[in-house]
C-alpha cells in the first residue's frame, strides 16, 4: 500500500455500526426462529402443487360464481363503511391533533396531545385484531367488519392529515396571519387548501389498502372473500380458492388504476 | 483483434449525424493519428460534443462509417473490449455524488473487475493500487474516501479524470474539461491532462471553446461549425483572422460575401 | 427566514398558496373534476356500505339494548371485573411468558423485514424499464423486456396477496411456526418494497450510469456502484417503515401461523380468558410503538 494512503483512512461511519447492530439483531432472531431445516411440509408441497394447478383452472360454475360476487359485495360494504367511518373520525381527530386550532391556549394544547395519543392507539392495533375483539364483543355482524376497518384507519388517516397540515411551510401562512386572520381562517384558507392534493390522493391510496383489509378480515367469520377462501381451503377446494383470489385481485387492480388516474391528475 | 499500434487512431469516412431533421454532423471526414493531441474548437452548437460521442461509440451515425485502430468502430464489442480503446470524460462528469472518491475512481476499472471485485471493492478497504495512484497523480489523494458530493467543482473535474485514468483506455475523449473552472484551475487541468497523455503514450481528443487554452495546450486545432471542419491546422497556424471567423454570429463567415443577418437558415 | 410578508390590511382574497402549488392545486376540484367526481362516488359507495351493513345486521347501526349490554360486559371483563378476577394482572409468570411471545413477534418481524428488504433490492433493477429495455439497457432488449414483465407480474402478484393470505397459502407447504409466519409477512412486502424500488431506480439520474456503461461495467456492477448508492438512503426508509407496518401484521399472521402474540391472542379469546387478552393487548400495542420509536430514528439516520 502506498505511503500516501496509509496516512488517510477511511473513518467508520455511525450508520457502518447502525447496519452492524441490525445485522446483529437479524442474525439473533434467526437463531431464536431455529434452524429452517425440517420446516418444509413434503406432503404439503403435492397439495401446493395441486393448488398451483388450479391457478388455470379457476372454478366458473354459476353457483361459486354467484357465491364470489356476493362474497366480494360483503367486502366492498366493509371497506366503504369502514372508510367513511375513518374519514368522520379521522378528520377531527386529525385537524384537533395537528395543533392548528389553538396555538395561544393551553387547555387546546392538552386537547391536541390527548388527541394523538388517541390516534396513536387506534392505529397501533391491526384491523384483523380489531375485527376478532369487535366479534367477540358484538358477535358475527357486519357492523364488526365496519368498524375493524373504521377504527384503525381512523387512526392512519388521522395521524396523516395531522402531519400534512403541520407541514405547510409557514411562510405560506405568514400572508394571512399579516392580514388578521384568526387561527381557524389560517386553517381553513391557508394549512386546509395546501395540503389538499396530496390528502385527496392519499384517501384513495387508503381505500385501496381497505379493500384488502376488509377481504382479511372476514375470516375471522364475516363472510366476505377472505373467509370464503379459508372455508374452501379447508375443503380443499382449490379451484374455488382461485375464483376467490382473482376476484380479489380484480377489485384490488380496479382500484388501483383508479386511484392512479386521480393521483396522477393531482400531482 | 484491435491493432493498438496502428498509426491511426480513428477515421472518420463522410460521417453524417441528424437529430431530427437538423445535421448536428456533416458529411465529416478526418483521422486522428496515434499519439495526437487535437483539440475541437468551436462555438457551443458547432458539433463538438456529438463528433466525441460518435467516436466514442455512444450514439451510431446516421451515414457514413467511423474506425478505430483500423478496426470499425461498430464491430467493437460494447462493454469492457470498447472500454479499453476509448473513454470519455463528459461534460456534466457523470459522478455518482454518494460514493466515495476512492470508488468513482474504482468505475473505470469495473470493464476488467470481476464482479467478485467489485463486491469486495463496496464493502472492504482494499483499494487498488490503481486507483490510488491516479488519485496522488490528479491530486486528490487526501480526499480519497471523501464522498463526491462534498467536493468542489475543480476537485470533482479531477476525480472524473482519474476515473478516466484507471480505465486506460488508448484514446482519450474530453469533452469541455474546464467549462466551469476558473482560469487558474483551467491550466492546471489541461496541463495535467498534456502531461498524463504523453506520459502514457495515449492519443488525446478534447473540445473547448476556449482559443488561447487550444493553442496553448494542443499541437493540432480542429474548427468545427455548423457540424463542419472550418480549418484544421497545427496550433502555430491557427491565426486570428480564422478564428474570429469561427466565432461569428450565427456562425456566418464574414467579408463582402457573406449573406445578410436578417435572413434565416432553413 | 426573511421571507418578505405582503400586508394586505384590506385583501379580500387573501393569497392561498405558493406559486409551485397553484399549478398543482385543486382548482378543478371547486368545478369537479375527475378527482372531484372521484370522492363523490367513493362518498356513494361509502353509504352503500353502511346501507348494506344497517340491513344485514341485526344490531343495526344504533346498537340494539342486548348488543349494547354485550359490548360492556366484554370491555368489564377485560379490564378484570369478570368471573376470574383481576388476579391474572398480577401474575408475574404470565407477563413473563407475554413477554417471551413479544420477543417472538419482534424477532420474526426483524426476519421479515431482512426477507421483503433483500428480496426488494435484489430485484428491483429488473421491474425498471430503463434499465431492462430502456436508454440504459444492455444486451437483448427483447429478453430484458420479458424480465421487466416477469418481474412486475411477481411483485404486483406478491403484493396484492395480504400477509394473512399468504400465510395461509404457506402453512401448507411449511410448518407452522417463525419461519412460515416470517415468509408470509415478507412476501407481501417484498411486493410493496418492489415497486416501490422499481420506481425508485426509474427516477434516478441516468448520466453516471451511462458513464458506467461506458467503461465497460455490466448489469451487477451497474446495480452496485450506480444505482444502489443513488437509491439505497431511499429504499431505507421505505424499508424501516414497512417495519412498523409490519409489526402490527405479525400478530394476524401469528393466528395463522400459531406463533407469536397473536396466537396466544386467538388461544385466549377462544377460552374467554380475559384478563389474558387484555394483557397480550397492552404488550402488543407497546411493541407496535417501541418499533415505531425505532423506525423513525431509523429513518432520521437514513437519510
Amino acid at each position: 500500500m502506498s505511503a500516501a494512503l496509509t496516512k488517510v483512512r477511511p473513518s467508520v461511519a455511525p450508520t457502518t455500526i447502525l447496519n452492524l447492530v441490525l445485522v446483529g439483531a437479524i442474525a439473533l432472531s434467526m437463531v431464536r426462529a431455529g434452524s429452517p431445516a425440517g420446516v418444509l411440509n413434503p406432503e404439503g408441497l403435492s397439495a401446493a402443487g395441486q393448488s398451483l394447478g388450479a391457478a388455470f383452472n379457476p372454478d366458473l360454475a354459476p353457483a361459486h360464481l354467484r357465491l364470489t360476487l356476493a362474497a366480494s359485495g360483503r367486502t366492498l360494504a366493509y371497506a366503504a363503511a369502514g372508510m367513511t367511518l375513518a374519514f368522520a373520525g379521522g378528520i377531527p381527530l386529525g385537524v384537533i391533533a395537528s395543533g392548528s386550532l389553538g396555538r395561544s391556549s393551553r387547555p387546546l394544547t392538552a386537547v391536541t396531545v390527548a388527541c394523538r395519543m388517541v390516534l396513536g392507539l387506534l392505529r397501533a392495533v391491526h384491523e384483523l385484531v380489531w375485527a376478532l375483539i369487535l366479534v367477540f364483543a358484538l358477535g358475527l355482524s357486519p357492523l364488526a367488519g365496519g368498524l375493524a376497518i373504521g377504527i384503525p384507519y381512523a387512526g392512519i388517516l388521522g395521524r396523516v392529515i395531522a402531519d400534512q397540515l403541520r407541514d405547510v411551510p409557514e411562510s405560506r401562512l405568514a400572508a394571512l396571519r399579516a392580514s388578521g386572520a384568526s387561527e381557524t381562517q389560517v386553517l381553513l384558507y391557508g394549512q386546509i387548501p395546501g395540503a389538499l392534493p396530496d390528502l385527496v390522493s392519499y384517501f384513495f391510496y387508503r381505500s385501496e389498502c381497505a379493500i384488502r383489509s376488509a377481504a382479511v378480515l372476514s375470516i375471522v367469520g364475516l363472510g366476505g372473500i377472505g373467509y370464503r377462501i379459508t372455508v374452501a381451503l379447508d375443503d380443499l377446494h382449490y379451484r374455488e380458492v382461485w375464483t376467490l383470489v382473482y376476484a380479489l385481485v380484480l377489485i384490488v387492480v380496479a382500484v388501483d388504476i383508479w386511484s392512479a388516474q386521480v393521483r396522477r391528475r393531482l400531482t | 483483434m484491435i491493432d493498438r499500434e496502428s498509426p491511426t487512431a480513428i477515421r472518420l469516412d463522410s460521417v453524417t449525424k441528424a437529430y431530427a431533421g437538423s445535421c448536428a454532423v456533416s458529411a465529416m471526414t478526418l483521422e486522428v493519428q496515434r499519439g495526437e493531441q487535437v483539440c475541437l474548437l468551436g462555438p457551443s452548437g458547432a458539433g463538438k460534443t456529438t463528433l466525441l460521442r460518435l467516436m466514442a461509440g455512444m450514439v451510431e451515425p446516421s451515414s457514413g462509417g467511423i474506425t478505430v485502430f483500423g478496426t470499425p468502430l461498430q464491430d467493437i464489442r460494447r462493454g469492457p473490449e470498447l472500454a479499453s480503446v476509448v473513454g470519455m470524460m463528459q461534460q456534466q462528469l457523470d459522478l455518482v455524488p454518494q460514493l466515495a472518491v476512492r470508488h468513482n475512481i474504482e468505475a473505470g476499472l469495473l470493464g476488467r473487475w470481476s464482479t467478485w471485485r467489485a463486491v469486495a471493492g463496496l464493502l472492504l478497504p482494499v483499494q487498488s493500487h490503481a486507483a490510488a495512484s491516479a488519485a496522488r497523480r490528479v491530486g486528490l489523494e487526501d480526499k480519497f474516501f471523501t464522498r463526491v458530493d462534498r467536493l468542489s467543482g475543480g476537485e470533482q473535474q479531477r476525480v472524473a479524470l482519474a476515473r478516466l485514468l484507471v480505465q486506460d483506455p488508448a484514446i482519450l475523449l474530453v469533452d469541455e474539461p474546464v467549462a466551469s473552472l476558473d482560469p487558474e484551475l483551467a491550466t492546471d487541468l489541461l496541463s495535467l491532462l498534456r502531461d498524463l497523455t504523453i506520459e502514457t503514450n495515449k492519443t488525446l481528443v478534447a473540445s473547448l471553446h476556449s482559443p488561447e487554452f487550444a493553442t496553448n495546450f494542443f499541437e493540432r486545432v480542429i474548427g468545427l461549425r455548423n457540424g463542419r471542419i472550418e480549418f484544421d491546422l497545427p496550433s502555430s497556424k491557427v491565426s486570428r483572422r480564422r478564428l474570429d471567423a469561427l466565432y461569428q454570429l450565427n456562425g456566418r463567415a464574414s467579408g463582402p460575401e457573406s449573406v445578410s443577418m436578417t435572413e434565416t437558415a432553413g | 427566514m426573511a421571507t418578505p410578508i405582503a400586508v394586505h390590511t384590506d385583501a379580500p382574497i387573501p393569497i392561498r398558496r405558493s406559486s409551485i402549488q397553484a399549478d398543482r392545486a385543486p382548482a378543478h376540484f371547486l368545478g369537479l373534476g375527475f378527482p372531484g367526481w372521484s370522492l363523490v362516488a367513493a362518498l356513494m359507495i361509502g353509504a352503500a356500505g353502511w346501507a348494506f351493513i344497517v340491513v344485514d345486521s341485526d344490531t343495526g347501526l344504533f346498537l340494539s339494548s342486548a348488543a349494547r349490554t354485550r359490548l360492556a360486559d366484554f370491555f368489564a371483563k377485560l379490564a378484570g371485573r369478570g368471573a376470574g378476577g383481576s388476579a391474572g394482572f398480577w401474575d408475574a409468570t404470565k407477563w413473563w411468558t407475554i413477554a417471551r411471545l413479544t420477543v417472538d413477534s419482534l424477532s420474526l418481524s426483524l426476519i421479515a423485514v431482512a426477507l421483503a428488504g433483500i428480496g426488494a433490492v435484489v430485484t428491483m433493477t429488473a421491474a425498471a424499464s430503463n434499465i431492462t429495455y430502456g436508454d440504459l439497457a444492455f444486451g437483448n432488449r427483447t429478453l430484458g423486456r420479458a424480465i421487466y414483465l416477469g418481474t412486475r407480474a411477481i411483485h404486483i402478484l406478491t403484493r396484492s396477496v395480504p400477509e394473512v393470505v399468504w400465510a395461509l397459502v404457506i402453512v401448507f407447504v411449511m410448518a407452522p411456526g417463525m419461519y412460515a409466519a416470517a415468509l408470509a409477512l415478507a412476501a407481501h412486502n417484498y411486493g410493496v418494497l418492489g415497486r416501490l424500488g422499481a420506481e425508485l431506480v426509474e427516477n434516478v439520474d441516468p448520466r453516471p450510469l451511462r458513464a458506467l456503461r461506458s467503461s465497460g461495467a455490466g448489469n451487477i456492477k451497474l446495480l452496485l456502484y450506480g444505482i444502489l448508492p443513488q437509491v439505497l438512503p431511499q429504499i431505507l426508509t421505505f424499508v424501516f417503515y414497512r417495519w412498523e407496518v409490519i409489526i402490527r401484521a405479525s400478530a394476524v399472521v401469528g393466528f395463522v401461523a400459531a406463533v407469536g402474540l397473536g396466537y396466544q391472542l386467538r388461544l385466549d379469546l377462544s377460552f374467554f380468558r380475559y384478563t389474558d387478552v387484555a394483557m397480550l393487548l397492552v404488550a402488543y400495542i407497546l411493541s407496535v410503538w417501541l418499533v415505531d420509536l425505532v423506525s423513525v430514528g431509523l429513518r432520521k439516520l437514513a437519510r
